[in-house]
């Protein structure tokens, strides 16, 4: 085989290799930065992934846990460079009725002033829809302390969504 | 869980089905490996300098060579005992002091019934509560206007009114947690300072006589602080360094507030068992103990778990607060539910709060 048709084999495998965890890093890049600048973040993640799959050790976690902690570092990265106050806005206005718009809204202001920490864990949890379990793989902490880091959200965002909850 | 924890929950399902659409993703975009391969000895040599600095200077949480994100193991949690129904008298004391969302108020410590009206500040919200005196005197922490954190304390009387005096401001974004020592004469709170990037905590110590105020800072980039305990000594803080997404090491540490040092980060993380994690570190009594399940147990300085001390705790235990025995705790869970322990008969009060002290 040429170094030509290895290299391409070698993108081959890795594309398999990453194709179904695409969804949940786009996901997670649109909830961290803005529905436009998610395929560059994606991008931006796979080729550090590329890059880096060597280091890789599917013993110590899954692909998805480690695509989607590279996703969130080239998040933080983005936003520092771009200087985004907040994400875009994330809702799809012509497909949700208007009553779900409005409290999605609200939801997506509380959301965004929690602590980094607290939005990542509400974003992997809720949004992209991880378990516990899943999360504290991809922020490499405990499970406890994704529970903790998640109650103590619930705790920030009740003042500013009691309406809408009720 | 709560109608909160309901709402995120369908409000994600309902963005899931919106966001379907997988990247737009440029495979021809990733580097050549035989781009590398090719290059001079010189330019070898300059790519595997560029490596090694990468490696040290990426953050470790990517790093999966020495941490991986290896999947948390908890321990097979021990059945929940039922809640028994509340006897006349449980010992400990009489009130506690509670935050919802409607403010802090004084609770009754064996119905579960308010003294009277929450309380709160001009409409605002407070973000953190610590008690003293027996659920006779608490602290609440509120976020002001030009990156100050203000500190309020109130002191419920027999007539069970409170009055609200300004215990200490602090330079600073969103006290999120507050601790006050046994004594009541410190106070701990994490702050985030005015030019960081909402990504660090400061740890505050505020002398309550003197207003005095010492400050201590600790990663660069992510660090955290929650779960604050003073010790029996009154000098002695333990906390929880949490560097979720960035470097340094998760795990309790113990502070002495009254040696030199400006760095909450440099006393060692205790190497407590995996499975624990942040987990909830406590004192009981004059033992430094851990939440470990249903348990409590002893841990020592060096990290080893030891005995069981109490038994009996509710399942997912987020806080406990102990009262000046040790022999009566208050325990909130992550469900936001609120029980009393007391020499291991386990009672729910009523209610939903998110924070209770006593």
């Amino acid at each position: 085989m040429t170094a030509d048709a290895g290299e391409a084999s070698a993108i081959g495998d890795f594309r398999e290799w990453v194709q179904p965890h695409l969804l949940a890093m786009s996901r997670l890049a649109t909830r961290l930065t803005s529905a436009a600048d998610s395929d560059d973040v994606v991008q931006e993640a796979l080729v550090r992934a590329w890059r880096k799959r060597a280091s890789y050790d599917e013993s110590r976690g899954s692909a998805q846990s480690w695509l989607l902690a590279i996703v969130a570092d080239r998040c933080r990265r983005h936003r520092t460079r771009a200087r985004h106050p907040e994400p875009a806005e994330l809702i799809d206005l012509a497909a949700a009725p208007s009553r779900d718009v409005d409290r999605s809204l609200d939801i997506e202001r509380a959301i965004g002033r929690l602590s980094r920490r607290q939005r990542i864990a509400v974003e992997l949890h809720y949004y992209v829809g991880l378990s516990v379990a899943e999360a504290a793989a991809v922020m490499r902490c405990s499970e406890g302390t994704v529970k903790s880091t998640l109650s103590d959200a619930r705790r920030r965002l009740l003042p500013e969504l009691q309406e809408v909850s009720s | 869980m709560t109608d909160l924890d309901e709402l995120l929950r369908r409000d994600g399902e309902r963005w899931r089905t919106t966001a379907t659409t997988p990247p737009r993703v440029d495979w021809s975009a990733l580097p050549s490996r035989r781009r590398t391969a090719n290059l001079s000895w010189l330019m070898a040599a300059a790519t595997a300098a560029v490596v090694v600095v990468l490696a040290i200077l990426v953050p470790t949480w990517l790093d999966h060579g020495t941490s991986a994100p290896a999947p948390a193991h908890r321990p097979s949690p021990s059945p929940s005992p039922a809640p028994a129904p509340a006897p006349k008298s449980l010992g400990g004391p009489a009130s506690f002091i509670a935050l919802n969302h409607a403010g802090v108020t004084q609770v009754d410590a064996l119905t579960g019934e308010t003294h009277g009206m929450s309380v709160t500040e001009a409409g605002r919200h407070p973000t953190a509560l610590a008690a003293t005196d027996d659920g006779n005197v608490g602290y609440a922490t509120y976020s002001e206007s030009g990156c100050r954190v203000r500190v309020d304390r109130y002191r419920w009387t027999s007539s069970h009114t409170s009055e609200g005096t300004d215990a200490a401001t602090v330079a600073g974004m969103k006290g999120e947690a507050i601790a006050v020592s046994p004594d009541g004469h410190l106070l701990a709170l994490s702050v985030m300072p005015c030019n960081g990037n909402g990504s660090v905590d400061d740890l505050v110590v505020v002398d309550l006589d003197s207003h005095q105020q010492r400050r201590w800072t600790g990663y660069d980039d992510v660090s955290f602080l929650s779960g604050f305990q003073w010790g029996p000594d009154n000098q002695t803080l333990s906390y929880i360094v949490n560097p979720c997404c960035g470097g340094g090491t998760e795990g309790p540490r113990l502070l002495n507030t009254s040696a030199p040092g400006t760095s909450y980060v440099k006393p060692r993380a205790l190497p407590v068992p995996e499975e624990i994690g942040r987990g909830v570190v406590l004192w009981y009594g004059d033992q430094l103990a851990v939440v470990m399940g249903t348990e409590i147990r002893s841990l020592t300085r060096s990290g080893q778990v030891g005995e069981v001390l109490a038994r009996g705790l509710p399942n997912d235990v987020a806080d406990v607060d102990t009262d000046r025995t040790g022999r009566h705790l208050l325990v909130t869970t992550f469900g936001h539910k609120l029980f009393r322990w007391d020499d291991g008969v386990l009672t729910r009060l009523p209610g939903g709060w998110v924070d209770a002290s006593w």
